[in-house]
């Protein structure tokens, strides 16, 4: 059996990679992997803990995590579509026409 | 009877409407209308005289009040009034004035502003009726100003000459001089008795309600101020001589006949309350007028200047006659000079309006070219030379010289108001024979102007012959006028107090010692002063005086008049030879100039008067405008300045506390705001990474917080 901190640090580990990915990168679609990794490293905590602990919460959270993250994709690719239709480019610093 | 009054009065009026509005459209200036308006006047005052004269009971009296003030507790009344002597100034008055309409028809033809001269006529014939018939001293005072502002009005009409622009002036404000005077008697008169109306005050006066003899005097003298000013008496006579620069019939109106005697004749009314104290005041300024304006004249060339001081000199005459109790004397002197003055004056005009100068010295022999203007000039010399029986001006003037010796006589202290009237007499006939010397006889001295001289219209002539005619009539009203016109009997408060000062206590005390008589006379008022209100209390009738003035002593006064009767007899002769031997055939006086340069120069600059008036009141004058102004500029302006400048710095200071304070506080939190805000925009970079390391980093804290 392998201990459950294995199992932590290589969420912590994947949740580091997804932040550093997030805030490093600039390119829209990027981000968005980014933020993928982050939710998958908490699902891999929920399950680590539910083998442990048992009960059925964590399951259910990450269920719903991955529909989240489904419906994330959608919205999230057809935005992201969208925005490279109109501007040509997905470079998150350049969008700012709102910028006062 | 009232229309008669109203009809004298108010047409007059009148027609200065109609003049002053319509004037300039009627025909010939609308010179028919005023014309018109002083012949109904003419016609109402002889109705009116007949109606007076016609009963022969010189007591008449008319009168007719209405309330013209009226507040609660306090009423003026106004009123006419007609008594005889009234009667006698209507006719005097209405008749020059229209002589002198009719005169200056033809003396005016042509000149600028020929409808508004009628119009002024009119004016100064309503004032002058208006001062003639009121019967009270308010009345009166208004008439007064009246004649006062449409004299100046006349003396002005020549205004664009600068000469008569300032004579009017002058002429105004010396009046104005007289008439505050004039105005504190009424006040007093008021003050003391509450009541203005003529008849009531002799009544009240005569009950002994003034509080003192002295208030008396002062009110009566106050009032005589008032007569000094428009009769043109010594200190206030400067004006007359200049006025003659007005039109000349106007000299003849105003300046001789009708308005200057307007003094002459408050002092007849004022007659039975003037004390004898006040009466000496007027007979003495009187008898000065009358020598030292006779002297000025000897020397003037303008034939209306010479005219002029002879008409100041007569006024002296008639103020003595009144002044030493004469009623008759003074007031018939006025109807007779008012007639032989006024005819002298048109005389004047019409040799002015022939020759075109008023210099004596460029006439000369114009007796011939001018025969009607020279007969009635001689006429009316001879009366004002007092020339015997044959001219009214001699029983006037005899009359007063008479009662003045009479005064002399018995008060040998006050001999000179006879004395300097009896030499003024013989200036009188010197000075009018020169001027008719040199205008009439003798050779022409200007060629040019002679050959042009031609006598008047018709216009011009008639009211000469009238004037004239009425001049030798003297004979036949110089007696109804003594019978009628006597001082109003329903006082003798005067006359007793005359009679004791003048005729029964200072005889005794002259006896005495004569040189503390008036000091003992003054003692014996006194008294009588005292005993006044214990005569009022057991009445009026007890209270009746045994003799008027006109009744005193007729004894010593007929000695007094055979006397003077030679005496002016002797002044007539000496003057006419005097002036005869020293000007006939004279081309010029530069000799006679040069001979007395001295006298000379005095009199010719008329006593310096008027440059003592300059350095002694004009300049004083000046001088404290001048230092009121400085004191408005510096004091006054300075205050207002300073102030100005207070509130200047105040408000610059609390300014400059708005600017820095209050807004500084007000930008000062916009500022901060700013920098805070400046400062905290920089979180807000829009980048999204930024966000979410904030985001993450807010969550590590927090989680930080929890475990620990």
């Amino acid at each position: 059996m392998i201990d459950l901190s294995w199992y932590l640090l290589l969420s912590a580990a994947l949740f580091g990679v997804g932040t550093l990915v997030v805030l490093a990168r600039r390119n829209a679609l990027h981000l968005f992997m980014g933020i993928e990794l982050m939710l998958n490293a908490g699902n891999l905590a929920f399950l680590a803990g539910a083998r442990i602990h048992g009960g059925a919460q964590a399951p259910v959270s990450v269920l719903f995590i991955l529909a989240l993250a489904a419906a994330e994709v959608a919205v999230g690719l057809a935005l992201i579509v969208l925005i490279h239709r109109t501007r040509g480019t997905l470079d998150v610093g350049s969008f700012n026409l709102l910028k006062g | 009877m009232l229309t008669a009054a109203l009809i004298c009065l108010l047409v007059p009026l009148a027609a200065f409407v109609v003049q002053l509005f319509l004037g300039t459209r009627l025909p010939r200036g609308g010179d028919f209308v005023s014309v018109g308006a002083i012949g109904a006047s003419l016609l109402a005052a002889c109705w009116i005289f007949w109606q007076v004269m016609a009963g022969g009971e010189p007591g008449y009296q008319w009168s007719m009040v209405f309330r013209w003030v009226e507040v609660e507790g306090f009423t003026i009344p106004m009123g006419l009034a007609i008594d005889t002597l009234t009667a006698w100034m209507l006719l005097v008055v209405v008749g020059v004035s229209f002589l002198v309409h009719v005169f200056s028809i033809g003396y005016m033809h042509g000149e600028d502003r020929y409808h508004l001269y009628f119009g002024y006529l009119s004016l100064f014939s309503f004032s002058m009726l208006w001062l003639v018939l009121s019967d009270n001293l308010l009345g009166i005072f208004v008439g007064w100003e009246l004649v006062g502002v449409s004299s100046y009005l006349l003396i002005g009409f020549f205004f664009p000459k600068r000469s008569a622009a300032l004579a009017c002036k002058k002429a105004f404000l010396t009046n104005r001089v007289g008439d505050l005077g004039m105005w504190l008697g009424i006040m007093l008169v008021w003050k003391e008795l509450g009541v203005l109306r003529l008849e009531q005050v002799y009544h009240h006066v005569g009950a002994g309600a003034f509080s003192s003899e002295a208030t008396l005097t002062i009110a009566g003298v106050l009032l005589f101020v008032g007569a000094v000013g428009k009769s043109a008496q010594l200190p206030l006579h400067v004006w007359l001589p200049d006025a003659m620069e007005g039109p000349t019939p106007v000299s003849a109106l105003i300046h001789a006949a009708t308005m200057v005697a307007a003094g002459v004749y408050l002092v007849g009314r004022l007659f039975p309350i003037l004390t004898p104290d006040a009466l000496l005041v007027i007979a003495y300024v009187g008898a000065l007028t009358a020598f030292f304006a006779a002297t000025i004249a000897i020397v003037q060339d303008d034939i209306k200047r010479v005219l002029a001081y002879s008409t100041v000199s007569q006024l002296g005459y008639m103020m003595v006659g009144l002044g030493v109790g004469s009623y008759f004397g003074g007031l018939f002197h006025l109807t007779t000079h008012a007639a032989f003055k006024a005819c002298l004056f048109l005389g004047s005009g019409s040799v002015i309006h022939a020759v075109h100068t008023q210099n004596i010295w460029e006439m000369g022999g114009l007796r011939k070219k001018m025969p009607i203007t020279f007969a009635t000039w001689v006429i009316s010399t001879a009366a004002i030379s007092g020339f015997p029986v044959l001219t009214n001006g001699f029983f006037s003037k005899e009359r007063i010289l008479g009662d003045a010796m009479g005064f002399g006589l018995h008060l040998p202290q006050h001999f000179l108001i006879f004395a300097l009237p009896m030499v003024a007499a013989v200036i009188t006939v010197f000075y009018m024979t020169r001027v008719t010397i040199v205008t009439f006889f003798g050779e022409p001295r200007d060629r040019e102007k002679y050959e042009h001289a031609h006598e008047g219209g018709f216009e011009i002539t008639a009211p000469l012959m009238v004037l004239s005619a009425i001049t030798l009539l003297g004979f036949a009203y110089a007696g109804p006028f003594e019978r009628m016109v006597t001082p109003p009997s329903s006082t003798d408060y005067a006359a007793e107090q005359f009679a004791a000062f003048h005729y029964g206590e200072s005889l005794r005390t002259g006896a005495l010692d004569e040189s503390h008589g008036a000091h003992a006379a003054e003692a014996g008022r006194g008294e009588a002063a005292h005993e006044e209100p214990a005569h009022a209390e057991t009445g009026a009738e007890h209270h009746e005086a045994p003799w008027g003035p006109h009744r005193v002593d007729a004894h010593s006064l007929h000695t007094g008049h055979r006397a003077v009767l030679y005496l002016s007899l002797l002044a007539l002769i000496l003057g006419v030879a005097l002036a005869t031997l020293i000007y006939h055939r004279k081309r010029s006086q530069e000799a006679l100039a040069r001979r007395f340069s001295g006298t000379w120069r005095v009199l010719y600059n008329k006593y310096f008067v008027d440059e003592a008036y300059q350095a002694g009141v004009v300049n004083p004058l000046l001088w404290l405008n001048r230092l009121s102004a400085a004191f408005d500029r510096v004091v006054i302006d300075g205050a207002v300045n300073g102030s100005a400048t207070l509130t200047r710095a105040l408000s610059s200071g609390s300014g400059w506390s708005d600017l820095r304070i209050i807004d500084g506080i007000v930008n000062g939190i916009a500022s901060v705001t700013q920098v805070f805000g400046a400062a905290f925009r920089r979180v807000e970079t829009g980048r999204i990474q930024h966000y979410f390391a904030f985001f993450l980093a807010g969550t590590l804290v927090l989680m930080l917080i929890r475990v620990y």
